[in-house]
């Protein structure tokens, strides 16, 4: 390092000084959110700020909530070139009044639209749902497909401001009575996705959604009607436990930039652009379908617009600015000379169209596939669920000390237990241990025979060792987007995703554990006339025992840590919370949680362990 | 019961390619050249040997002989690159998967060196485990493994596990888990060379006095002379892969083949290696000497028969056979000239 530094220092030397302005405007972070019409302007910022003002940008990715109170705590980022209002208003007027941020534009002149939608494919069918009234009377038509003889409805995804709004509307026109359970779809790509699978397989699609979108862009929606904002009452439906809900709806959003005083004050120039930063709906929708229809980056749309749309940014900046905005080009220094971009995104979308297609064509005979697998899970959650909760815990705990016979362990769990029921996490941790419990259920079921068949064979071993560390190694997000194309959000896809990654570990102990038996024992078996399947069962199997049930100790653990990754895509549970806490920063629900998690960790952990050494000390007495 | 084995032409090449290999073999490549140009190991060459029915054969040889690989070619846990292995009249080379698993459970059960016992079944259930593979009841296989338990002395030790027993009493069980199989072949595979020589001896009691009951077909595989000597009926010699020599205990000390069994011979306890009836018979008669004298067993070692002869103060023996009927005379002297080790030949 002490060799390299010097040229390093060289270097950024070097390139400070060949752009004289960067010295004037300096560095500059923009929060570059993560939905589409946000990350556009942000990179429209950075493109500006970068060829028009010399200034260095970086991107930093941001949510709302987190990116608001590291503007107002720390000063970072400098810009948050579009936040919706009714999303943090509290904490935005908080930050404003204590003079550590100002809000400089409003990005969308327009304004944002929230809303509750129903795809137009439905209202072809039924032309009478085009309002809440008609929907909410046929909970048959948008069948939850975990919850029986229930209508689905997709509310916000946890700790989005209008997961509350959309609470306290749902009591207002009285969803449950109507026959509808409000599910959460985990994350914005959820929900997204869950859109995109419904215009797909022209499924049904009952819930909340927003614009100036990409979804809205390309799919065609329809707001439903019948629902009018009202501001006298407004202000309670925002709120959480708000006590009087009364039927409402969502006002044309102020969607607005911010910065930080700090940055108002120390680059004034990039300032004043940046209050001046305006477009209209209509130039957002129409450069996101582009975007989409392109598949390109969100640095690629703001080129796109650049290019596209010089009335309009022009008006934001001094000419003398706007001409140098202009004739920058490519750098071939600084930029790799990749693959045309727009052949690239060809590549990908083919490739991408050939799996939609196929979705289109199994994609419902797969999914009817799982049927079994979800009555089971839903079953055995709403039996831990409709059960008295003593009659649970008691069983809990019978089982443990069963299994584990060490009154202190026991004793723990039991502890646990009712520390986690006192906290009201109980329903939340009954799903995460029936999904768990199915989940690993499965991946034994499976993983063990595969791990005997490696152990018989070395040319499947040689197969299917590779494809292990695939699994445990490709970012879980990679599998969790064909998965939920194929299978939308919710337990099944979420229970799948958990198998993927939760099975290699059985599979390679169960290998493992059969290679290290004993080759004489083996043999005498073999010598005394033992079939395949008694040598199997009744040698190979219980000395590999210590090591499977290290393998199966090992999936269930790395089960729960993926249980709040399976939360993104609609999987309650104890992850949920986490999520939640993780979006908003509520440190205490996360911490609770986490522990909740940690618990049933230690609980499975020490169990099982108890359990294995429990029946090795059983064969030698 | 039965249980004759006959070895025809068994050769045995461990290897990627055997079938090139044992061509090369039979042109006449060495071992050593066999291993140096392809790599491949002839373990077995040729191997023509004729086990009997209810005698204990024995097959001696150093690590590297092939003795091993020949073990586990009669019950087929290693498939011959060459050959038959007939047992009763059956080639079990041609068995079938299902046939020869068949065999496995009702004809031949094997004693390994290392015990091979299931460390995580109970002595009862080891003993047990060749009943349990040919799907006999619980109840009765426990009964008949009871009493194989009690037939090697490990009473009280039914619901123990191996790795609580000491290394005699863990080879006991697998003495009593291939009994209580009840085949009529008994392959014992160097079964005490993990002993010590105190156990050793006192296993090779067990042995001797469960086979003057049982008469079953054993073959032995040791690597120790002293032991082939006291526990075969007949004794044959390997080296390098292939059979030296094939013989009667006495013929092995008093005839040997080679002088690599000469070498090995050399080493041995002569007095108790060779029976008074082995020197008999070569014929030591002198019919000068007193016609009276204590009676010597014809089966009993010579250091025996000195020690008898020394004892009664008597320097003539009348050697008798089992009906006491008079076989022979022999003197101390002779007896003591036969015990010391001959010179080495050269």
């Amino acid at each position: 390092m002490r060799f390299v530094s010097p040229i390093i220092a060289a270097l950024i030397v070097l390139a400070v000084g060949s752009s004289a302005h960067a010295a004037e405007c300096g560095a500059v972070r923009i929060a570059e959110m993560n939905w589409g019409s946000a990350a556009i302007v942000a990179n429209i910022e950075k493109l500006i700020l970068e060829k028009g003002y010399g200034c260095r940008v970086d991107l930093m990715a941001g949510d709302t909530v987190p990116t608001l109170t590291s503007m107002a705590e720390r000063d970072e980022p400098d810009i948050a070139p579009e936040l919706w209002i009714n999303a943090a208003r509290d904490v935005i007027e908080r930050a404003v009044s204590e003079k550590r941020i100002k809000v400089s534009n409003k990005v969308l002149s327009d304004g944002g639209i929230e809303g509750w939608y129903v795809p137009k494919h439905m209202v072809e069918q039924h032309p009478e749902l085009t309002t809440l009234e008609a929907v909410l009377m046929r909970p048959d038509l948008f069948p939850d497909s975990e919850v029986r003889g229930k209508g689905r409805f997709y509310t916000c995804p946890a700790g989005w401001a209008c997961q509350i709004v959309n609470d306290n509307l749902i009591k207002a026109y009285g969803l449950e009575k109507s026959g509808f359970v409000a599910f959460d779809p985990g994350s914005g790509e959820g929900l997204a996705a869950a859109i995109a699978k419904a215009h797909d397989r022209k499924e049904p699609f009952f819930g909340y959604y927003f614009g100036p979108t990409a979804v809205l862009g390309r799919y065609p929606m329809v707001r439903l009607a019948g629902m009018n904002h009202d501001p006298a009452s407004w202000d309670c439906m925002s709120k959480p436990n708000c006590a009087t809900p009364r039927p409402n709806m969502y006002p044309l959003a102020d969607v607005i930039g911010i910065v930080t005083a700090r940055f108002a004050e120390s680059a004034p120039e990039a300032f004043a652009f940046v209050q001046k930063v305006a477009w209209p709906n209509a130039t957002v929708g129409a450069l996101l379908a582009w975007q989409e229809e392109k598949r390109a980056t969100a640095a690629e749309a703001a080129e796109h617009f650049i290019q596209t749309e010089e009335s309009i940014w022009t008006a934001w900046v001094p000419d003398e600015v706007a001409a140098k905005v202009r004739i920058a080009g490519p750098n071939w220094v600084s930029d790799f000379p990749a693959m045309d971009p727009m052949r690239l995104r060809d590549l990908e979308r083919s490739i991408d169209e050939g799996y939609r297609a196929f979705t289109r064509t199994y994609g419902p005979s797969i999914e009817h596939l799982f049927d079994p697998l979800l009555v089971l899970l839903v079953a055995f959650e709403e039996l831990l669920l409709a059960a008295p909760w003593w009659l649970v815990f008691a069983t809990l705990v019978a089982l443990v000390h069963l299994a584990g016979r060490n009154w202190k362990l026991t004793l723990g769990v039991a502890l646990a237990f009712l520390a986690i029921g006192y906290l009201g996490m109980w329903d939340d941790t009954m799903r995460t241990l029936a999904i768990i419990s199915v989940s690993t259920a499965i991946a034994i079921a499976l993983g063990i025979p595969i791990g005997v068949a490696m152990a018989r064979s070395d040319r499947l071993r040689a197969i299917v060792g590779p494809l292990l560390d695939v699994m445990q190694t490709l970012p879980i997000f990679v599998y969790l987007i064909p998965v939920v194309m194929l299978l939308g959000l919710g337990k099944v896809p979420g229970m799948i995703a958990v198998v993927i990654y939760s099975i290699p570990p059985v599979i390679r102990l169960t290998d493992l554990g059969l290679r290290l038996v004993d080759k004489d024992v083996l043999e005498a078996a073999d010598a005394f006339g033992a079939s395949w399947r008694q040598r199997l069962l009744g040698v190979q199997l219980p000395l590999a025992l210590p090591n499977v049930m290290a393998g199966i100790n090992q999936t269930i653990m790395l089960a729960l840590s993926m249980v709040v990754i399976a939360s993104m895509i609609g999987v309650r549970g104890l992850g949920q919370p986490v999520l939640r806490a993780v979006t908003n920063q509520y440190f205490a629900v996360g911490l609770f949680y986490g522990a909740a998690v940690v618990a049933l960790a230690i609980m499975f952990d020490r169990t099982f362990q108890a359990y294995g050494r429990r029946i090795q000390i059983m064969r030698k007495s | 019961m039965s249980g004759k084995i006959e070895l025809r032409g068994l050769t045995k090449i461990f290897g990627p390619e055997p079938e090139m290999a044992l061509k090369l073999a039979r042109d006449g490549l060495t071992k050593h050249q066999l291993l140096d140009t392809m790599g491949h190991v002839l373990a077995l060459k040729d191997i023509d040997l004729d086990i009997e029915a209810e005698y204990i054969h024995v097959v001696m040889g150093l690590s590297g002989s092939g003795k091993s690989t020949l073990i586990r070619l009669v019950n087929r846990l290693i498939e011959p690159t060459a050959g038959s292995v007939t047992i009763d009249g059956q080639d079990i080379t041609k068995f079938t998967a299902n046939e020869l698993m068949e065999f496995r459970r009702q004809k031949i059960a094997m004693v390994f060196q290392r015990f091979a016992l299931f460390p995580h079944k109970n002595v009862r259930d080891n003993v047990a485990y060749g009943l349990e593979v040919q799907g006999i009841e619980k109840k009765v296989r426990h009964t008949r493994a009871q009493e194989w338990i009690e037939r090697v002395g490990l009473t009280g030790y039914e619901g123990r596990v191996p790795a609580e027993l000491s290394g005699g009493m863990q080879q006991r069980v697998g003495l009593a888990r291939a009994l209580c199989a009840g085949a009529e072949i008994l392959l014992m595979d160097e079964p005490f060379g993990a002993l010590d020589p105190l156990i050793r001896c006192e296993m090779q009691d067990v042995l001797l006095a469960l086979q003057a009951e049982l008469q079953k077909t054993i073959l032995f595989i040791t690597h120790d002379l002293d032991e082939a000597l006291r526990l075969g009926d007949r004794v044959a010699i390997m080296r390098d892969g292939n059979l030296l020599q094939d013989a009667s205990p006495e013929d092995v000390v008093l005839r040997p083949a080679d002088s690599h069994i000469a070498e090995f011979v050399q080493g041995i306890n002569r007095g108790r290696a060779l029976t008074v009836r082995a020197i008999l018979s070569k014929g030591h008669i002198d019919p000068h000497i007193a016609t009276s004298g204590p009676h010597i067993p014809a089966a009993m070692a010579l250091e025996d028969a000195a020690a008898l002869l020394a004892r009664e103060g008597a320097a003539t023996g009348l050697v008798v056979g089992p009906g006491d009927q008079v076989m022979g005379r022999l003197t101390l002297a002779e007896i003591t000239q036969a015990m010391t080790r001959p010179a080495v030949p050269a």
